[in-house]
C-alpha cells in the first residue's frame, strides 16, 4: 500500500444544473393590460379593482416619484431594467379567492402542485396559505381557529376591499411611497401581498405562509404586503417564491411593510428562488415598538440581481432586531442583499447574521447599516458576514457602513471571507467521504445558523436548493 | 513679462501660471520641473472638486475647508515650532518651516554611501534621472483635483533615495513646520532599491494659536518599494486647530518588500488621509497603522485600500482612536483582493472608544473580493470605556478618573506599541496623555 499522502484536491468542475422548477403553464390570463407604465395605466389598476379614491391618489403621487427619481447607482447593475417593457397588471382569473383548492383553475394547480402546497396544506402544518398567482391571490383558506381568534390573513386587495379602514391607516407609512425608486413604482402599481393584522394578544402559534410566482413573460410583479401586530401578539409569516424561466428579464418590485407593536413578536421568513432572468429588487421595512422583536429571515439563491436590505427601525425602548440571512449566487448572478437597524431609541438591541456563498463566476455583495442616533444610550448592535468562495470566478464583497451618534453604546461589526478548507476537506475525505461529499457537508455546516432558524419543510427545501446548486456545481 | 507678482499672489497660494513659475524660479527648480508643475495646473484646471455624494467624500464635512486664496507663509514666520516631535540619534533630518528649508542634515557616512535625503527640488536639479523617473507615478497627478494643486504648488518636498541592499539602522526625520492660520503643500517621495532597509519619521506641527481664518494643507507621500526592500513611514500630525488637512499617501510594493505605514492624529480641524497600498509584487506585506485622539470638535477621517493584485502577499490595518467632546471619526476601508491576487491574506481592524455623549465613530471595513484562495477578514468597534475594566480597577484602589485614564492610555497602546522607534513611541506617549489633558475650552467650539 502507498504511503498515505494528502490528496490532489481538484478544483470542483463547475456545470450548472437544469432550473429545477423551469415548467411554466401556458399563461391564460383573463386580464392583461398592454406594456408600459403611465397615469392610464395605473388608473385602469385601480378601476378594475374598485379602489377608493385615496389608494387611486396615492398611486398616482407616486407614479410622479418614481418618474423623478434617478436609477441607484450602488449595488447591482439595475441598467438593463426596460420599464416600457413589461406588463404591469395580470389577473389569472375573472373568480377570485376560492374557497377551496378543489376549485382553483387546473392549470394554477398544476403549477402548485410541483412545489407541493396543497400536501403542505394537508398536513396541517401550516396556518394559511395564500397562494399568489401573477398578481392576485387565487387560492386562500385560513384556519377556522385563526379565524375566531379574530386573525385577518387576506390578499392586500381583498384587505383594502373588506377593512379598509385599517389599511388606511397602515398603508405606506413604514416605507412612504418615495422612499425609492422601486418603492414608488411599487406604491404605483401594486397588486396582491398579503395583509395580516393579528389582535392584541393573540399568538399564531404556526406559521401563515404564501407562495408567491411569476408565471407570465414579461411580467413585472409589485405584491404589497402588510403586517400589524398589535400589542403583545405573536406572528411567523413565510413566503416562498420560485419562478418559471423565461427569455427575457422579468422585474420583481415587493414592498413589505410590518408594524410590530409593544411587546409583539414577528417573524418574515422568505426564501427567494426566482430564475435567473428576474430582476428582484425588494424594499422590506419593520417598525418594532416598545419590548417588540422584530426578525427577518433570508434566503436569497436564485434572480438575475437581488437587491433587497430588510430594516428594522427600533422605535422605543426593549425594542430587539434581528437579520438572518443566506445568500447563493453562482453564474450570472449578483446576490447584493444585507440588512439595516436604525436603533432611534435607548436600550434596543440588534443582531445581523450573514452567510454567503459564490460559485460558479456568481457575485454576493453583504450591504448593511447599522445607525444609532444621538440620545439612544444603551444600544447593542452585533454585526457577522461570512463569505465562502467556492472557486476562483467568484466575488465576495462586504459593504458594512457603521453611523454612530452615541457612545454609551455597544456596536461591533466582524466579517470573514474565505474557501472551503483544504484541511477539511482533507480530514473529511480520511474518513471516506468522496471531495463532492465532504464539501456538501462543508457547505452545510456553513449555512447551518441560518437553515435551523428556519420552520422544518423551508429547512428541507432551502438545504435541498443549496444542494442542488452545489450538485449542478460539484457534481 | 518676468517673476513679478500682483500683492495679493505674495500672499495667498494661486493656481495661476505666473505663481507656478514664480516658485519654481524661487526654489531654483530646473525646467523639466517647472513644465511638470504647469501640466499639474492644467490638470488642475481640468477638474472638479470632489463631489460630495462620493463615497469616500460623501462623511467628510467640507464646510468652512477654503477651497481658493490660500493664505501663504511669511518671511518672518521661519522658526520652527516646539511642538515638533524631538528624536535624537537620527541618520539625517530635513526641516521645512513656512515653505523653506531651513536644516538639511545627512550621516556622512551614508551619504558616502549612495543614500540620498535632500529637498525634492535639489534632487530634481542634481538627479534629474532619478526623481524624473518616479514623480508623480504612484501618484498621479490626476488622482483627483487636491494632489494635481498640490502636484503643482508643493514648496516643502522630500527625496529619499535608498541605495540596492543598504540598510539604515536609525530613522530619518523630515520636520514640517508652519504658522497657524497658513496654508500649505508638501510632497514626500520615497525610492527603495531592492533590498534596502530604511524608516522615515515625519513630525508636522504648528506656531500660533488657531485663527479665525481656516487654512488647508495637502501633503502627498509617494513610497516607491522594489523587491524586498523595507520601509516603515510614521506621519505625526500636529496641526493648529484652524488647519483643514489632506493626505495622500500611496505605496508601490515589489516582490517581498515589506511596509509599515503609520499615521497619528493629533492635531487639525479636519484631517482626512488617503492611505492606500498596492501589494502588486508576490509575497509583499503592508501594516497600516492608525492611531488618534479626537476632542472638540475635530474630524478625523481615514480612507484606506489594501489592493491585493499579487499572489501570497498580506496586509493588516490596525486603526484605533478615542474621541471625546463632539469628535467624530470616520473610517472607510477598502481590501480589493484582484483574481490574481491569491493565497493572500487581508486583514482590517477599526476599533474607537467614544469618550462623551457627542463623540461619533463611522467605522465602514469594506472587502471586494474575487479571489477564493484567500484569507479576509475585518472588524469594527464603536463604544464606550469598558465598564468592566473601570471596575476592575477601582476594585485594585483606583479612582474612577485615573482608572478610565488607564484603559484609553492600553487601548491605545497597542498601536503606539507598533510604531517605529523607541523614541518616537515615548514621544506618542506623552502627546496622547497631553491630548487628553488639553482642557475642553482650548479644543475650540467650532461645531
Amino acid at each position: 500500500m502507498p504511503a498515505a499522502t494528502k490528496p490532489d484536491i481538484q478544483k470542483p468542475d463547475i456545470k450548472k444544473e437544469a432550473y429545477e422548477y423551469g415548467f411554466h403553464d401556458k399563461a391564460a390570463a383573463a386580464v392583461k393590460l398592454p406594456k408600459g407604465l403611465s397615469s392610464d395605466v395605473v388608473n385602469t389598476i385601480s378601476d378594475l379593482k374598485n379602489e377608493p379614491e385615496w389608494m387611486r391618489e396615492l398611486r398616482l403621487r407616486a407614479l410622479q416619484y418614481f418618474e423623478q427619481r434617478p436609477m441607484p447607482e450602488w449595488g447591482g447593475d439595475v441598467g438593463a431594467i426596460d420599464f416600457n417593457d413589461i406588463h404591469y397588471f395580470v389577473r389569472a382569473s375573472d373568480e377570485r379567492d376560492e374557497e377551496s383548492w378543489d376549485d382553483v383553475p387546473e392549470y394554477i394547480k398544476n403549477t402548485y402542485d410541483k412545489l407541493g402546497i396543497p400536501e403542505a396544506e394537508k398536513k396541517g402544518l401550516l396556518a394559511g396559505v395564500g397562494a399568489q398567482y401573477d398578481s392576485e391571490v387565487v387560492y386562500h383558506n385560513i384556519r377556522k381557529d385563526l379565524e375566531a381568534k379574530g386573525v385577518v390573513f387576506l390578499s392586500t386587495d381583498q384587505a383594502l376591499q373588506d377593512h379598509e379602514d385599517l389599511v388606511r391607516e397602515h398603508f405606506s407609512t413604514i416605507i412612504p411611497p418615495n422612499d425609492n425608486k422601486f418603492a414608488a413604482l411599487n406604491t404605483a402599481v401594486w397588486s396582491g401581498g398579503s395583509f395580516i393584522w393579528v389582535p392584541e394578544g393573540v399568538k399564531v402559534d404556526i406559521p401563515l405562509q404564501a407562495y408567491f410566482r411569476i408565471n407570465s413573460e414579461d411580467m413585472g410583479q409589485f405584491e404589497r404586503t402588510l403586517i400589524i401586530a398589535e400589542p403583545g401578539a405573536e406572528v411567523h409569516y413565510v413566503e416562498g417564491c420560485t419562478a418559471p424561466i423565461y427569455s427575457s428579464d422579468s422585474l420583481h418590485s415587493a414592498v413589505v411593510e410590518i408594524i410590530a407593536k409593544k411587546g409583539s413578536n414577528v417573524r418574515y421568513t422568505t426564501i427567494q428562488n426566482w430564475s435567473n432572468n428576474v430582476y428582484n429588487l425588494v424594499t422590506k421595512r419593520a417598525a418594532a415598538y416598545e419590548g417588540a422583536v422584530m426578525s427577518w429571515i433570508d434566503g436569497n439563491l436564485g434572480s438575475k440581481l437581488t437587491m433587497k436590505y430588510p430594516a428594522v427601525y427600533l422605535m422605543e425602548p426593549g425594542a430587539h432586531g434581528e437579520v438572518l440571512s443566506v445568500a447563493f449566487a453562482g453564474q450570472g448572478q449578483h446576490q447584493d442583499a444585507g440588512a439595516k437597524m436604525v436603533h432611534g431609541a435607548p436600550h434596543t438591541s440588534s443582531v445581523i447574521t450573514s452567510k454567503s456563498l459564490a460559485i460558479d463566476g456568481g457575485r454576493t455583495s453583504y450591504r448593511g447599516l447599522v445607525k444609532v442616533y444621538e440620545g439612544a444610550a444603551g444600544c447593542r448592535s452585533n454585526v457577522r458576514c461570512d463569505a465562502l468562495m467556492l472557486d476562483d470566478q467568484s466575488r465576495s464583497d462586504t459593504y458594512p457602513y457603521m453611523e454612530i451618534d452615541e457612545n454609551r453604546v455597544d456596536i461591533g461589526h466582524e466579517a470573514t471571507v474565505s474557501k472551503v478548507g483544504e484541511e477539511k476537506l482533507f480530514y473529511l475525505m480520511s474518513r471516506g467521504l468522496t471531495e463532492s461529499e465532504a464539501t456538501k457537508m462543508i457547505v452545510n455546516g456553513f449555512v447551518e445558523p441560518i437553515i435551523k432558524e428556519l420552520p422544518m419543510e423551508y429547512a428541507v427545501e432551502l438545504n435541498r436548493l443549496v444542494e442542488l446548486q452545489m450538485d449542478g456545481a460539484i457534481g | 513679462m518676468g517673476h513679478t507678482l500682483a500683492l495679493d499672489q505674495r500672499l495667498t497660494i494661486t493656481p495661476s501660471r505666473d505663481a507656478v513659475e514664480l516658485l519654481a524660479a524661487t526654489l531654483d527648480e530646473p525646467a523639466w520641473l517647472r513644465d511638470h508643475r504647469l501640466t499639474a495646473l492644467a490638470t488642475f484646471e481640468s477638474l472638479d472638486w470632489p463631489a460630495a455624494d462620493e463615497e469616500e467624500w460623501r462623511r467628510t464635512p467640507m464646510d468652512g475647508v477654503p477651497l481658493e486664496n490660500w493664505a501663504l507663509p511669511q518671511e518672518e514666520d521661519a522658526p520652527l515650532p516646539a511642538a515638533l516631535v524631538p528624536l535624537g540619534g537620527e541618520a539625517g533630518l530635513l526641516s521645512h518651516s513656512n515653505g523653506s528649508t531651513t536644516t538639511q542634515e545627512l550621516d556622512e557616512a551614508l551619504a558616502a554611501q549612495g543614500v540620498l535625503l535632500l529637498p525634492l527640488s535639489q534632487a530634481a536639479r542634481e538627479y534629474e534621472g532619478l526623481v524624473r523617473a518616479h514623480l508623480n507615478t504612484v501618484v498621479p497627478i490626476g488622482y483627483d483635483r487636491l494632489t494635481a494643486l498640490s502636484a503643482a504648488l508643493w514648496s516643502q518636498g522630500l527625496f529619499c533615495y535608498l541605495p540596492r541592499g543598504l540598510t539604515v539602522e536609525r530613522p530619518f526625520l523630515h520636520y514640517l513646520g508652519k504658522r497657524a492660520g497658513a496654508s500649505a503643500l508638501g510632497h514626500t517621495l520615497v525610492m527603495a532599491e531592492a533590498g534596502s532597509t530604511a524608516t522615515l519619521i515625519e513630525s508636522c506641527a504648528s506656531n500660533g494659536a488657531p485663527t479665525s481664518a481656516p487654512s488647508l494643507t495637502h501633503h502627498t507621500i509617494e513610497l516607491a518599494l522594489d523587491n524586498a526592500a523595507q520601509v516603515q513611514l510614521a506621519r505625526i500630525q500636529q496641526w493648529d486647530l484652524s488647519t483643514n488637512a489632506f493626505l495622500t499617501a500611496r505605496a508601490r510594493l515589489g516582490r517581498d518588500a515589506n511596509l509599515l505605514l503609520a499615521s497619528v492624529d493629533f492635531g487639525a480641524r479636519l484631517s482626512k488621509e488617503r492611505l492606500e497600498i498596492d501589494l502588486s509584487g508576490s509575497g509583499s506585506h503592508a501594516d497600516l497603522l492608525g492611531l488618534f485622539v479626537g476632542r472638540g470638535a475635530q474630524h478625523i477621517e481615514h480612507n484606506t485600500r489594501q489592493n491585493h493584485s499579487g499572489v501570497g502577499g498580506s496586509s493588516d490595518l490596525l486603526i484605533k482612536g478615542a474621541l471625546d467632546d463632539q469628535a467624530a471619526a470616520v473610517q472607510y476601508g477598502v481590501i480589493k483582493i484582484l483574481p490574481e491576487g491569491q493565497k493572500t491574506a487581508g486583514f482590517q481592524t477599526m476599533r474607537n472608544l467614544l469618550l462623551s455623549e457627542g463623540a461619533s465613530a463611522d467605522p465602514i471595513p469594506v472587502l471586494e473580493i474575487e479571489a477564493d484562495d484567500v484569507q479576509c477578514s475585518h472588524a469594527a468597534a464603536v463604544g464606550p470605556v469598558d465598564p468592566d475594566h473601570i471596575f476592575y480597577l477601582q476594585s485594585r484602589g483606583i479612582p474612577p478618573e485615573p482608572a478610565e485614564r488607564m484603559v484609553v492610555q492600553g487601548f491605545l497602546e497597542i498601536v503606539a506599541q507598533r510604531l517605529p522607534d523607541q523614541h518616537l513611541r515615548e514621544a506618542v506617549a506623552h502627546l496622547i496623555d497631553a491630548k487628553l489633558d488639553t482642557p475642553k475650552a482650548a479644543e475650540g467650539t467650532e461645531p
